[in-house]
């Protein structure tokens, strides 16, 4: 009630002290349509709906003036038009044309005279000095080793100030991401919620540094950073719409309405003559959206890399000498060989690298109970006084957003070779991601994630679902002597069996669980796992088999990669045979569009080659 | 519906331990916290990034909401601490390396952007009296400063 009372005072002194009020606005407003105009929209977030007209996808109510305002575009317009006469009611922290600062920013360059009174925003100001915008970097956190989640990799702007020219993690990172709930972290929940928009979304405005703390060493990834080509007036665009959606949140969709999708808009919001968004009507994979990016910026500079620990330790075991080597090997089975005279007498550059290294080890693997001896390695560190010459490491990672586009299609003619599947003709389609085999340009070297991948084949009568997978994810993160992780696949989807029936289509799901090693030219893994398959044409509906599964994948030079994938599963049920499959593909790369791939496959009842060309797109 | 229950199932088994949705942070009450110790350095990490969060604390860091702008010096002070506070692991690593970008940044954050290569040798140096048995970032600070304060050129450089 007494809050009522307030806003009837409120509204009373307003319309007292603005006498002339916002009704030339809205004239002039109607008159020029703004409510049409494509930057109302972008600072809105308007987008088409689907059952006609506009929705907006910000999800906050208090993100409109108008109750209309999330559909309707002319009613926001005007009830901003009017609360930028008014200044901040009690309860508010700031009055509308400061927390609202880009709309009433563009509407007075728009309309002109006829405004409100100017007033300052000491909130927004104090902010905008904080963050002293000169310039902004598109931060591009390269895929994820232990999370499927971020195995797409994540996108977030920096918002660079002339201050931090040699120090730029001082400077602020602005990033949309789902606020966690953690009574919502569990298995089931969480992908659901994720996917489905159950989680608010966002904005937040951090210290670059944490960003980097957590992406270099917490989530062990390589940074690409890529400094925009942006006016100083696109700079200052980009900052006001920031401030904006500060405040607000919007609910979260994994697949499109996401991390990167969102910054999107910021950089439309920046120059509105880019259409960056409308570029992902269904899905925004971050490394898609940087490319998408690149493609509309020609201006932008070269990307900047910032190696993650993994990276650098990998670097430092690639220095080793020999002997170092097998110094490292004795240290890591006996810490206190470390106070031996033999060590001691080593240069103080070999005890460094070693010491280096045997912290690397702790941090890689995330070892909780080793805080002392971390401090001890620090001081033994630091005691030895020896500063390395500053060393560019050897690269892991290529700029994300070069190379292949994500989706793909193709066809392939085929032949059984042995009676009677005969001749075959297959198209195929994915939606999303990269296989390992695929061009490495932009992607990961060590992992393959692919999304909605359909092939269906012809054969002499009629046309058949030959392969649906959901999802199929491989990393084969090698194991070196520092840093051991696990390697892992795991394959859901429809595949055609014909050897536990006649000719059906069970739902399968493979896992496979080991180690890997070697390198990016050379890689190979071993794993231990097994395939579940279910399909009413089997004697008993769910079959269960397991065993080993190896592979590798050779990239002998440019464009060329091979692959070679074994298995021998046993039957769970009956009669315990060993049944080997086999799988062996070579694939060369014209250019960043087209691929040709000639493949041998025995498995499942099936044994053929096909010879096949796919393109990116 | 079981089969779809399943999909369910094993994606939320992938993104079990990612923080692809999870991207908390930690605002500007931080600074002053003390850290658990030396055994809870890794868990401070993460804690960082596994905070539930509110726009009100991520944005208010900056936005001033928050009380992190009661005036310049405070604020300096408070800049200092925070700092220190949120990457001091990685920034014990760096100084007993003696170089690295967090270290460059400490010595700009210190008011020592002008000498920072001596910055890196002199904490370097005085590393045992600075991390050596700090379980705060005021101690970090103090000890920071004693070890400027302890070089000709550091002290006739640094704007502290």
């Amino acid at each position: 009630m007494k809050y009522l009372f307030l806003l009837f005072v409120g509204l009373t002194l307003a319309q007292a002290v603005w006498a002339q009020g916002p009704e030339t606005w809205v004239q002039k407003a109607r008159e020029k349509h703004l409510a049409q105009d494509r930057y109302w929209h972008l600072l809105l977030h308007y987008e088409p709906s689907l059952w006609g007209g506009f929705v907006s996808q910000i999800d906050d109510p208090t993100f409109f003036l108008s109750p209309e305002g999330k559909t309707d575009p002319v009613q926001e317009l005007e009830a901003n038009l009017v609360a930028f006469f008014r200044p901040a009611l009690p309860g508010e922290a700031q009055a509308p044309r400061c927390r609202f600062i880009a709309r009433y920013t563009w509407i007075l360059e728009q309309l002109g005279e006829g405004g409100p009174e100017p007033v300052s925003c000491p909130l927004f100001e104090t902010w905008e000095k904080a963050l002293a915008a000169q310039s902004v970097t598109l931060v591009f956190p390269t895929y994820d080793l232990f999370a499927p989640g971020s195995m797409f990799g994540h996108t977030l702007l920096r918002i660079d100030s002339a201050a931090h020219k040699q120090t730029p993690i001082l400077d602020f990172g602005v990033s949309y991401a789902a606020a966690a709930l953690p009574e919502l972290e569990n298995p089931i929940v969480y992908p659901i919620y994720g996917i489905f928009g159950g989680y608010r979304g966002l904005f937040a405005v951090v210290p670059y540094y944490q960003k980097v703390n957590e992406y270099r060493d917490l989530d062990i990834r390589d940074i690409w950073e890529y400094p925009l080509d942006l006016t100083p007036e696109e700079v200052a665009r980009l900052v006001r719409h920031t401030w904006e959606l500060g405040w607000t949140y919007a609910d979260y969709f994994y697949f499109r309405e996401n991390c990167s999708f969102h910054l999107l808009s910021l950089i439309e919001a920046a120059r509105p003559s880019l259409r960056l968004q409308a570029q992902f009507p269904l899905w925004a994979a971050p490394p898609d959206t940087v490319r998408a990016v690149l493609a509309a910026m020609p201006g932008t500079g070269t990307p900047v890399y910032r190696p993650s620990r993994y990276t650098l330790m990998r670097d430092k075991l690639d220095r080793l000498t020999d002997s170092q080597r097998s110094w490292l090997v004795r240290l890591l089975g006996d810490r206190s060989l470390a106070q031996d005279p033999d060590f001691l007498a080593l240069p103080p550059a070999s005890r460094a690298m070693l010491l280096e290294l045997l912290y690397d080890r702790i941090l890689l693997s995330k070892d909780e109970k080793a805080g002392p001896e971390m401090a001890q390695l620090r001081s033994e560190r630091a005691a030895l006084g020896y500063i390395a010459e500053p060393h560019e490491p050897k690269h892991l990672s290529t700029p994300g957003g070069l190379g292949h586009q994500s989706s793909k299609a193709g066809v392939n003619g085929g032949q059984g070779l042995t009676s009677p599947s005969g001749e075959f003709l297959e198209l195929w389609a994915r939606l999303s991601f990269h296989d390992l085999l695929d061009d490495l340009l932009g992607y990961p070297a060590f992992s393959g994630i692919e999304f909605g991948r359909l092939r269906v084949r012809q054969t002499s009568r009629h046309w058949a679902v030959e392969e649906l997978t959901l999802l199929r994810v491989q990393t084969f993160w090698p194991s070196d002597l520092v840093f051991q992780p696990l390697a892992w696949q795991v394959r859901l989807g429809w595949m055609r069996d014909r050897q536990d029936c006649l000719d059906c289509l069970p739902l399968a799901l493979e896992v496979g669980l080991g180690r890997a090693f070697g390198e990016e030219g050379l890689m190979a893994w071993t794993l231990l796992g097994g395939r579940w398959k279910h399909s009413r044409f089997y004697p008993t509906p769910d079959r269960l088999a397991l065993g080993p599964m190896v592979g590798l994948v050779y990239r002998p030079a440019p464009h060329w990669s091979l692959g070679l994938e074994l298995a021998a599963l046993v039957q769970v049920e009956g009669s315990k045979e060993v049944k080997p499959e086999s799988q062996a593909q070579v694939a060369y790369h014209l250019g960043e569009q087209w691929e040709l791939r000639l493949g041998r496959h025995q498995g499942l009842g099936a044994e053929e080659a096909s010879l096949g060309i796919s393109a990116y797109w | 519906m079981k089969k779809i229950g399943l999909g369910f199932l094993l994606l939320g088994s992938l993104f079990l331990g990612s923080n692809a949705f999870a991207d908390g942070t930690s605002g500007c009450g931080l600074g002053s916290q003390v850290w658990k110790g030396q055994s809870g350095l890794i868990s401070h990490l993460s804690a960082m990034t596994t905070n539930g969060s509110s726009y009100s604390q991520t944005f208010g860091m900056t936005s001033g909401t928050s009380n992190c702008d009661v005036n310049k010096s405070v604020e300096l002070e408070r800049q200092k601490d925070v700092f220190v506070a949120q990457n001091h692991l990685i920034l014990s690593e760096e100084m007993a390396q003696g170089q690295g970008e967090f270290l460059v940044a400490y010595a700009a954050v210190m008011g020592c952007d002008k000498a920072s290569a001596r910055f890196a040798q002199v904490t370097m140096g005085h590393y045992d009296q600075i991390f050596g048995s700090a379980t705060n970032s005021a101690q970090v600070l103090a000890g920071t400063e004693a070890a400027i304060a302890g070089d000709s050129e550091l002290s006739s450089t640094c704007k502290l």
